[in-house]
């Protein structure tokens, strides 16, 4: 039997689009004392933390800078950034976490923690112009199918020759 | 709180360094640790998220500098920027 029918699986799952070949989502993000600001960011898998805004986008946010983050570059190398807390919005839930503050681009990125607390999962199709986040459904683990008993017979042991020396 | 922010977060890296690295990397391998710049207190915990609410608990206007315990940064990032001027803040 399947853990979800498909008609729940249509009511948890946010359509996407695409903008310049990139997965995007629409979300919100509000600083401590702001209403929600509404983005457009690209699902970058390759991105491992929680949000990343530019910093032009991030001070219409009320965004406090309190902190500094090194981030990792794909070449192995790090860069420092500014970071914050904050929280963001999407579909209908919030979830807070750390923003990095990037002042080179102009795109705002949603990583792989961003998946993991809302806890959704990712379906691109590009080629079918596809782009859906569906909640995630726990996986249960299945319990190993019993074993059919194995019948284990003795074998004789071959007699001993009394004549055998070594 | 003196500096810029590239100042902070070398006296923060300066301050895990000295006081935190060589125990941190033995007890607590793959957590987070939130470095309080001012006071040199650090605060460790399983997600960035929670080491930063810890240091603000005990000091709320804190200017931090998080590190992930034996990993050169706190993420990854997919992509490259270079620029002339790639340490415009920091």
């Amino acid at each position: 039997m399947s853990l979800r029918s498909a008609s729940a699986f249509t009511a948890m799952t946010v359509t996407g689009s695409f903008s310049n070949g990139c997965p995007i989502v629409q979300i919100a993000v509000s600083g401590p004392v702001t209403n929600p600001t509404n983005f457009n960011a690209i699902v970058d898998t390759g991105f491992s933390g929680f949000l990343l805004l530019p910093i032009l986008e991030a001070f219409p946010v009320g965004l406090i800078l309190r902190g500094t983050i090194p981030i990792t570059l794909p070449d192995g190398s790090t860069q420092t950034k500014l970071t914050c807390m904050g929280e963001l919005h999407f579909d209908g839930e919030s979830q807070v976490g750390l923003i990095i503050i990037e002042y080179q681009s102009t795109d705002v990125l949603v990583g792989m923690d961003f998946l993991t607390k809302f806890r959704r999962e990712l379906v691109v199709d590009p080629a079918n112009n596809l782009v859906k986040l569906s909640k995630s459904v726990p996986i249960v683990p299945v319990p190993p199918p019993p074993q059919p008993a194995t019948i284990v017979t003795a074998t004789p042991a071959p007699p001993i020759n009394p004549t055998q020396t070594t | 709180m003196n500096g810029n922010p590239r100042q902070l977060a070398e006296k923060g890296e300066a301050i895990y360094k000295a006081k935190y690295q060589q125990e941190y990397e033995r007890q607590y391998p793959g957590k987070y640790a939130a470095i309080d710049v001012t006071t040199e207190k650090a605060f460790v915990a399983d997600t960035p998220e929670a080491a930063v609410e810890l240091l603000q608990k005990e000091n709320a206007k804190a200017f931090f500098h998080l590190v992930r315990i034996g990993a050169a940064g706190v993420f990854k990032v997919g992509f490259s920027v270079h620029s002339n001027d790639s340490n415009w803040l920091l």
